[in-house]
């Protein structure tokens, strides 16, 4: 087996307020992992910016001149009041140079995805085929955890609402994958990223059912072990052609898509 | 041991074949066909052993609710299968017979689960003291669930309660289970506490299943509690055998912690005869 280029789709810096030991929270830190890891590339959002647009700034001000990580901007997905124009705001994402978007569930209403209340960001992503990475999903953490999430009708509305937006699930739990199937059966445009699932083989699961096409390699780090997505690429059953997938390559598609 | 040897076959999707791995916690699903209120796939114990086979895992220590698949699967698979006798306290009159069949068919360990599948009894109360009675008398370790997820977790099996039972029956080894730490809220907070326990008493050792989820629990545990304490296990088929693999193999740990973890120290608690390069 030949090791794939690995492009990691999930990546954080910045100090969140309850940090593991040994995290690590800037770019040096996350490259100097990257390095010990054997990975190429990665997405990486600001953790100040999940509370505070500013965030985006700063994460712009921390990653500038480094080109093996691409920026990831976060947005509130009810977005009228702060930017009442959404198309304004992606196009400046866009201009500079940053190809992901992430939303994580508000506190209060996460699951308000409807076309009234977020139809225009949506569509402003789906015009330009910029990837939207959804945290914080009941399919994308731990079961028991009881802070608010978008649910898995949620995950349906954005898709079927808007069939051009590619859609993520960021931090796939391994428990979800009896409604994760009808969801993906049903959202072709819907994607999952497997740092969290950690079910029996699920990866090669995932690519009997789905397709290694809708797979993506994310690490979670600094929250996450790395090493568990790594070997999941690695030691899974499918061939080189969709290791490499996995791996990176349909990252590597998705930006190129984005217009 | 070369220095790199198992990550530079864990990047090659090789079998870790010079190294002895124990998998301290898998279930066997029952028989093939059977559906769970959960559903994970590839769930059957010749699945399992496919699975092990690919990571180069010599053995699994398992557990089932009723125990008799436990067995069944030992019989078939003597050398890869090690059954642990799976307690419920609520029955107490069935509990020692239950033991001595079970281990006379050659289980080699226990799995208590205080605060969940209906048992809800407290690892302190009254009907668990034959349980570990029988553990000190044989010396074999005793695996007991560990997540402060509930009330009922925190009153049940919380890390500080089972430090307080170790105490007393010194001559059996305790294993905390997810090293008390199956919430994702509180997971560094009853980390500390299972490192509490560990670093206190002897007899208490550490079984980090499930916890690959969490950035660098290796590193944190080898330096707090040292290697020898800690305790390879993957939870499978419910959490992956490859994701606890993959949380070891890439951890910043020395190859000789991570064959201690890996194996060793399983071994050891097993009274297991280990050559030198890690086979039984």
């Amino acid at each position: 087996m030949t090791r794939p280029e690995f492009f990691d789709c999930n990546t954080r810096i910045g100090k969140p307020g309850k940090p593991g030991p040994g995290a690590f929270h800037t770019k040096d830190g996350l490259l100097r992992e990257m390095d010990y890891l054997g990975i190429s590339e990665a997405v990486v959002h600001h953790v100040a910016a999940v509370g505070a647009s500013a965030g985006n700034g700063r994460l712009l001000d921390e990653i500038a001149g480094e080109t093996r990580l691409h920026g990831s901007w976060v947005f509130p997905p009810h977005h009228q009041i702060d930017f009442p124009d959404p198309g304004k705001a992606v196009e400046e994402m866009l201009s500079l140079g940053v190809k992901v978007a992430r939303i994580f569930p508000p506190y209060y209403h996460a699951g308000v995805v409807a076309d009234w209340a977020s139809g225009r960001f949506f569509r402003a992503l789906e015009a330009h085929r910029v990837p939207l990475m959804i945290s914080g999903s009941q399919l994308g953490k731990h079961p028991d955890d009881t802070r608010p999430s978008y649910s898995a009708q949620n995950i349906y509305d954005i898709c079927q609402s808007y069939p051009s937006l590619p859609v993520a699930i960021v931090h796939l739990n391994w428990s979800a994958t009896r409604i994760l199937h009808p969801l993906m059966q049903s959202c072709p445009n819907l994607l999952v990223e497997i740092s969290y699932y950690s079910s029996h083989r699920g990866v090669e699961f995932l690519v009997q059912q789905s397709g290694a096409e809708r797979i993506l390699f994310g690490t979670g780090m600094p929250e996450t072990s790395p090493g568990v997505a790594l070997a999941l690429v690695l030691y899974a059953d499918v061939s080189e052609e969709e290791r490499r997938l996995i791996a990176g390559d349909n990252l590597r598609r998705l930006l190129s898509e984005v217009e | 041991m070369e220095a790199s040897t198992i990550r530079a076959r864990v990047d090659k999707g090789l079998p870790i074949t010079d190294v002895l791995i124990i998998d301290g916690l898998v279930s066997i699903p029952v028989e093939p066909g059977n559906t769970y209120a959960s559903y994970f796939p590839f769930n059957t114990a010749q699945d399992e052993l496919i699975t092990m086979d690919r990571l180069g895992i010599d053995k699994a220590c398992v557990i089932t609710f009723d125990n008799d698949p436990t067995l069944r699967a030992m019989e078939a698979h003597p050398d890869r299968f090690i059954g642990f006798c799976f307690v419920n306290p609520n029955y107490p009159n069935e509990v020692v017979p239950l033991l001595e069949r079970c281990f006379d068919a050659g289980m080699q360990g226990i799995k208590l689960h205080p605060a969940a599948h209906t048992h809800y009894y407290p690892i302190d109360g009254r009907n668990y003291r034959p349980v570990f009675e029988f553990a000190a008398s044989r010396g074999c370790p005793i695996l007991i669930h560990s997540g402060p997820r509930t009330e009922a977790d925190l009153r049940m099996n919380r890390p500080s309660l089972i430090a307080k039972v170790a105490a007393w029956y010194p001559d059996a080894p305790f294993i905390i289970s997810h090293c008390g730490a199956y919430d994702p809220k509180e997971t560094w907070d009853a980390l500390d506490e299972a490192v509490e326990a560990a670093r206190t008493y002897e007899n208490v050792y550490l079984n980090f299943n499930t916890l690959a989820r969490y950035f660098g629990v290796i590193e944190y545990l080898v330096e707090k509690v040292g290697a020898e304490k800690v305790i390879f296990g993957s939870d499978a088929p419910q959490h992956c055998f490859i994701a606890e693999v993959g949380h070891v193999a890439f951890a910043k740990v020395s190859e000789a912690d991570k064959a201690k973890i890996f194996g060793l120290n399983m071994a050891r608690l097993l009274g297991m005869a280990v050559e030198i390069g890690g086979s039984t």
